[in-house]
């Protein structure tokens, strides 16, 4: 994904300038020297208790320019105590103003010292540009800040609502992680791209980018094409008209763990797309609450196709080959792949020569189930011819043997 | 043949008790000083053929219980006469058969059960793929048509193919046969019933066969070339042929391997498959009826060969 620019308005951008030019004249009236006399490197410096400032670190920093009281907000009256707090939003208006609304400041109410602040991520004295590629908030560094923090055992004790270890770091195996970290590819999303960063909102707020219903607009930001297609179908117009149990984008293809359709590992490799398909598609819940047929998974399993599936032939059709992927539409809609209008196409991708009486036949049958006609009568046939054959050869094979061994006796 | 045994083992044990009085002949001489050496040297060259003569004993014995030519040989030795059951002809109809049928249910039973491990052991492990073992499926497909229309031209064109074809069709002698099997089992009866070339069980064995290969190469058929069909034929089909294979494999695992392979009588198994041959006392006591005929067949042809000797003897007297 390319890095797009923050929506800024001009004239906070404005603001922002002048306020920086202000404070950096302010400032320049000679405040870093007497700061430096205690924190500086200086024989006397090192004497005092105070913590020591590496210059060579600030030198190359993004506020190499800034003077020490642009950040830390010193109160000379209480010899600077609490000296602690620093004071990133005086320029950084709209990052402070996100972060205070973000669920890292409801945190500080369990544990304080564990919710990170601007410096956690962003360094101190070592602040780098966000497009600096040694940056620690860089596109590609960022992931190791939120990994270092969220897979922490002993933090996801604290904190509860926090997801399991692993989860989060299944991302550093995902097609997006390698493609990010291993492969180097700066388009690739970290996980800022798509959580939001300063303002990021947990996934059950309605504003949060991976609330269930803007997650498509989400993937859509780098996936714009599929985005669109899925918005039109059967799936995103019901996830839109508030259909909670529809499925969006993750519901399919996982979410930290993401691999690409052509990955065996991945939930929407052709193998796996019936067991993906049937978590809804198969569950009482789903198909109970809006009518559905039941047995869709069952007789594919039960179909050519299925078996094949089963072991593991990747060429075999699955429930995407005949409805659609992203496209999928009920089979009354002339967009529908299943539709009787494009039933031949559909079949034909396979199957050219299959005729035209073929593909209109009935799919989705059961031997197991009396509409199926034919194939059900056979079944209970053999059901019948089976069992009371197989019961004849054994009654009369023990027979004869009891008989040898009574002879022999 | 036990008695072959028993003779062999007291020969060994002759042997053996003769070496053992060698070596210890062997072992005073040794101790003799004055024995010369090349009485020694002959005496170990004595034991080491006479040990090497035992060890081939042995592996001959081995061998010949293995090897299916050994055990031709055997039988051939046998002064007993033999009976030709069935001729080459019909053996190599059997043989492609049993090929096919075997090469079929290996690549068929997976697809029945595709969730076992078995199944995808044979198919993804074993084949490489389900691409595979279709195109092999189809191959055992075609060795099982030619067998098809291999034996419906035997049976038309064969004169023993078409003796035995009438001797196959089932007569209401055969239920009565098997009715008293039945109370022989039951123990009502003191020997089960006489039978004839063809018993109830093997016409039985042989129309099962009939029908399975109708409903499996027509139902193949049909799954094969499905652009030739509609929907609903290619359904029923398939459940035909998957239920109707299901049934072969259990009816050849449990009622034909009980009788070529795991009876007593034949464990571990019958090789009349690869020879075709019968000796005197199996037909005496599986085919009485046919072994009476035979017999009668040569006795009166023996008698008439007599009368006709004695008629040119007279003739010319």
């Amino acid at each position: 994904m390319a890095r797009r620019p923050t929506k800024m308005v001009w004239g906070k951008m404005v603001l922002r300038v002048l306020l920086t030019v202000i404070c950096a004249t302010v400032s320049a009236w000679g405040a870093r020297d007497d700061c430096l006399r205690c924190h500086g490197e200086s024989q006397e410096a090192r004497a005092s208790e105070a913590p020591q400032v590496n210059l060579d670190i600030l030198q190359v920093s993004i506020h190499a320019q800034l003077e020490c009281n642009d950040c830390h907000s010193v109160n000379s009256e209480l010899r600077h105590a609490g000296a602690g707090d620093v004071l990133c939003g005086r320029c950084h208006m709209d990052a402070a103003e996100g972060y205070a609304e973000s669920p890292h400041i409801e945190g500080r109410e369990v544990s304080a010292e564990d919710i990170p602040t601007c410096v956690t991520c962003h360094g101190g004295h070592d602040v780098l540009a966000v497009n600096d590629p040694d940056a620690s908030t860089n596109h590609r560094n960022s992931v190791t800040i939120c990994i270092r923090c969220h897979e922490d055992q002993r933090i996801k004790e604290k904190f509860e609502i926090l997801p399991e270890p692993g989860m989060i770091k299944a991302y550093e195996n995902s097609v997006h992680g390698r493609a990010l970290l291993i492969d180097g590819n700066l388009d690739a999303p970290a996980c800022v791209d798509c959580h939001g960063s300063h303002s990021f909102k947990p996934s059950d707020d309605p504003e949060s980018p991976i609330y269930k219903t803007r997650i498509s607009n989400t993937c859509g930001s780098c996936h714009a094409a599929i985005t669109g297609q899925y918005n039109e179908s059967l799936h995103g117009t019901a996830l839109a008209a508030g259909v909670q149990e529809s499925p969006t984008c993750t519901n399919c293809h996982g979410e930290h763990d993401i691999q690409a359709h052509g990955d065996p590992k991945s939930k929407v490799y052709s193998s796996n797309v019936p067991k993906t398909c049937s978590d809804c598609h198969a569950s009482e819940l789903v198909v109970g609450k809006f009518g559905l047929k039941a047995d869709r998974i069952a007789t594919f399993n039960e179909s050519f196709h299925g078996v094949g599936i089963e072991l593991g032939a990747s060429k075999f059709a699955n429930c995407a080959s005949c409805h659609g992927v992203h496209n999928i539409y009920p089979q009354s809609d002339r967009r529908s792949l299943i539709n009787a209008v494009n039933i031949e196409t559909t079949c034909g991708k396979c199957h050219e020569d299959l005729p035209e009486d073929f593909v209109r036949g009935a799919v989705h049958t059961s031997a197991k189930d009396k509409s199926s006609g034919g194939k059900f009568y056979v079944r209970q046939f053999y059901i019948w011819f089976i069992t009371i054959l197989i019961l004849g050869f054994v009654i009369y094979r023990v027979l004869e043997y009891k008989r040898r061994v009574k002879r022999v006796q | 043949m036990a008695d072959d045994r028993k003779l062999s083992e007291e020969k060994r044990a002759n042997l053996i008790s003769e070496l053992t009085e060698e070596i210890l002949d062997t072992a005073a001489s040794i101790a003799e000083p004055e024995e010369d050496n090349e009485n020694l040297a002959n005496m170990i060259q004595d034991i080491r053929e006479r040990l090497s003569f035992e060890v081939n004993v042995l592996l001959n014995e081995a061998v010949t219980k293995l090897s299916p030519r050994k055990a031709l040989e055997r039988i051939a030795e046998v002064p007993k006469r033999t009976f030709q059951r069935f001729g080459i002809n019909f053996r190599a109809q059997h043989t492609l058969m049993f090929v096919s049928v075997i090469i079929l249910i290996i690549t068929g039973m997976p697809l029945k059960f595709p969730q076992l491990g078995i199944s995808k052991f044979i198919i993804v492990d074993l084949m490489g793929g389900l691409e595979n073992s279709t195109l092999v499926h189809r191959v055992g497909a075609v060795g099982l048509i030619i067998v098809g229309v291999w034996h419906l031209g035997y049976i038309a064109f064969s004169r023993v193919g078409r003796r035995d074809f009438f001797l196959m069709i089932p007569r209401p002698r055969d239920i009565r046969d098997f009715f008293r099997t039945l109370l022989f089992f039951f123990g009502r009866r003191a020997s089960g019933p006489k039978f004839g070339r063809f018993s109830f069980i093997e016409k039985f064995d042989y129309w099962a066969v009939y029908w399975g290969m109708v409903i499996m190469i027509g139902s193949g058929i049909i799954m094969w070339f499905k652009e030739w069909f509609p929907k609903y034929l290619y359904d029923i089909g398939r459940e035909a042929h998957s239920d109707e294979g299901l049934l072969a494999t259990l009816a050849i695992v449990i009622w034909h391997f009980y009788n070529v392979h795991l009876n007593p009588d034949v464990f571990p198994m019958s090789w009349v498959w690869w020879h075709g041959k019968l000796n005197e006392d199996e037909m005496k006591h599986h085919h009485p009826l046919e072994y009476a005929e035979i017999v009668e067949a040569e006795s009166r042809e023996i008698i008439e060969e007599k009368d006709r000797v004695a008629d040119t003897g007279s003739g010319d007297a």
